[in-house]
């Protein structure tokens, strides 16, 4: 069985200091974790995802079964290979945007 | 609250002086939880990570705060472990030397104070990471290039004290560092270079010695003070760009290509750190291991083969790249395709000739300085990857080359490791990285991976060869390497280490170096 937490695999994540603005969750997500989740090759949270469960939830920020709890746990306290991000990286209120953001309803693809 | 306290403090002690702390940062950037500790441990341990954690994190922000917590630390003696993005990943992640020890988080200082698009450099805090300062620089319509290791999410300054490389013509990154700032143990603050002039403003950051000794050097993978900012010299953007890939088919090749390099960077013919991967290195960034190997051990020859074959590749493969004009690109290039082609086997492919290669791809950013993470897709080999730096460095010379790759291979294999591992070609030297790819949750593998290291560590000592950097755990082993003349430069540095920081509080064991009541 996989775990639940298997699909949040590599919640990954690039830099970006943006402690100062408040930006949409968006935004943060392509700062600070698109080099690794976003879709296409050459992404290593995206090949992950893809090894462990298939390509239909590699690409996060396409994904519809994200809540906001789930994220911010892999965010905060890292998960295989990612390590975690601590507060002086992403405040509590620039995680919460990251998880509203990817937990929100999308079209359906 | 933990209950790990630092070496030789009471629990009432280590309260005073985090409550003390609180009051100069503010109590939310005092750590001291289980969850904000374990988040500052090392992702990549393969020791037990509770044996190798931080008391408690304070995250200063600005050179007062940051001295005011240093005087805090020196009157309770509590030791420090100062970190600017915590990214140092197969070297000890952001984990201490020391258990016990307090962390010093840096990454709140994330300024970029300047950019000088003239005279081509940028001053930097430590908590700016090479993909802040790139995405900064094209903001700003700067023609500047920066030079990136391969995961580009860590701090320039750490990264750069660490005396990483990359993969540009600035490829030596330290050699382009001009002038920084430094807190002693004391809360001396020192500007160094054409800085230390009273009022100087100009050639701060383009001559780095200034007059005197020229100090820099000893705050690069040491403990004997904080530094707070850098100036980075930067690479203007030249007015072509060619990268390219040779292959060579034999595991042998990597001494003859290592021979046949060696005018070319002296001359500049090839002008950047251009570097030669193993095989294992492509196939990991983009190939599932599983498919060409299920058992336990290395990956046997005709796996090997079929991997070469699925990627198009060579057991070696050599990326650099042309900077310049099309003229000077044009006959540079029929210098380096005479060269290599005396190589049998050898293959030649252009930008052109790999469009849709992953791993191509990325390589052609990090050689103009573009950040990525591509490459920590190595970690995909298996599931729950980590990996480590055994980093011995080789005068470019194919005997030695092969030799060493001979060696890190044999025992790598030997413990039931592939060899991984690549080149990074200097001037003179080359920066061989072996990362032994290992699963975190794999405890047999991280048991042979301490084995493994401690053997590749003293077998390359016993033929002359050193690491350029190591890993938290190898620190003491690796320092002992360099024990010539009854460990003259060990104590060199001791005493050094007793003149500047006295109580020992500054990072206690780094690089081998520890206070005098203090050991591993």
């Amino acid at each position: 069985m996989k775990s639940l937490i298997t699909p949040l695999a590599l919640l990954g994540l690039a830099t970006g200091s943006l402690a100062h603005a408040a930006p949409d969750g968006g935004t943060l997500f392509a700062r600070n974790c698109a080099s690794c989740h976003a879709s296409g090759p050459g992404h290593p949270g995206t090949a992950r995802l893809i090894i462990d469960s298939g390509p239909d939830v590699a690409v996060l920020e396409q994904r519809s079964d994200l809540n906001a709890e789930r994220v911010t746990t892999a965010v905060r306290q890292g998960f295989q290979m990612m390590p975690p991000f601590r507060r002086t990286e992403l405040s509590d209120a620039e995680v919460k945007a990251i998880a509203r953001w990817l937990s929100a309803p999308k079209p359906k693809r | 609250m933990s209950a790990l306290l630092p070496p030789g403090v009471s629990a009432q002690q280590f309260a005073q002086a985090l409550t003390a702390m609180r009051a100069v940062v503010g109590p939310e950037w005092v750590f001291a939880n289980d969850e904000d500790i374990t988040a500052y441990s090392d992702h990549f341990a393969f020791e037990d990570v509770s044996v190798n954690l931080a008391s408690a994190i304070a995250a200063p922000l600005g050179l007062d705060q940051i001295t005011r917590i240093i005087a805090i630390a020196r009157d309770h003696q509590i030791p420090v472990w100062a970190i600017s993005t915590g990214r140092n990943l197969a070297y000890g992640g952001s984990a201490p030397r020391k258990h016990g020890t307090l962390t010093l988080d840096l990454k709140r200082n994330n300024r970029i104070l300047e950019v000088n698009e003239e005279l081509a450099y940028a001053v930097v805090e430590p908590g700016v990471s090479f993909f802040q300062l790139y995405r900064h620089l094209r903001e700003i319509g700067s023609k500047l290039w920066i030079d990136t290791p391969s995961p580009g999410w860590g701090g320039i300054m750490g990264n750069m004290l660490e005396r990483g490389v990359g993969y540009t013509p600035y490829g030596d990154r330290f050699m382009w560092q001009c002038g920084m700032q430094v807190v002693l143990a004391d809360g001396t603050v020192v500007d160094t270079g054409m800085a230390a002039q009273d009022g100087s403003q100009t050639g701060n950051h383009t001559y780095r010695y200034g007059s005197g000794p020229w100090i820099d050097g000893i705050f690069t993978q040491s403990n004997f003070g904080i530094v707070t900012k850098v100036g980075i010299q930067l690479m203007p953007e030249p007015p072509g760009y060619r990268p390219f890939l040779v292959t060579f088919a034999e595991d042998e090749d990597i001494a003859p290509v290592s021979d046949l390099i060696r005018p070319l960077k002296m001359t500049h013919v090839i002008p950047n750190a251009a570097v030669t991967c193993s095989l294992n290195l492509e196939a990991a960034t983009s190939l599932d291991r599983t498919k060409y190997h299920v058992d336990a051990g290395p990956l046997p020859e005709a796996a090997r083969r079929r991997m070469m074959a699925d990627l198009n590749v060579g057991k070696w493969n050599f990326y650099a790249a042309l900077y310049g004009p099309e003229p000077v690109m044009d006959a540079h290039w029929e210098v380096i395709r005479d060269s290599f082609a005396t190589v049998k086997g050898a293959r030649f492919f252009t930008a052109d000739d790999r469009k849709g290669d992953v791993v191509f791809g990325y390589r052609t950013k990090l050689m103009r300085g573009e950040p990525n993470m591509t490459e920590f897709g190595i970690l995909n080999w298996m599931p729950n990857g980590a990996h480590l730096g055994f980093s011995p460095v080789a005068p470019v010379d194919g005997k030695t080359a092969l030799d060493q790759y001979r060696l890190a291979e044999a025992i790598c294999n030997r413990h039931g490791f592939d060899y991984t591992g690549m080149f990074i070609v200097g001037f003179r030297a080359m920066h061989h990285i072996v990362e032994p790819i290992f699963s975190r949750s794999d405890e047999d593998q991280r048991s042979r991976l301490i084995t493994m290291v401690t053997e590749l560590i003293d077998e390359a000592a016993k033929r002359g060869y050193g690491e350029y950097r190591g890993h938290l755990s190898f620190m003491d082993q690796i320092a002992g390497t360099y024990g010539w003349g009854d460990n003259a430069l060990m104590k060199l540095s001791q005493r050094i280490k007793r003149a500047l920081d006295p109580t020992g509080i500054m990072a206690p064991g780094k690089s081998g170096i520890w206070p005098e009541k203090a050991s591993s």
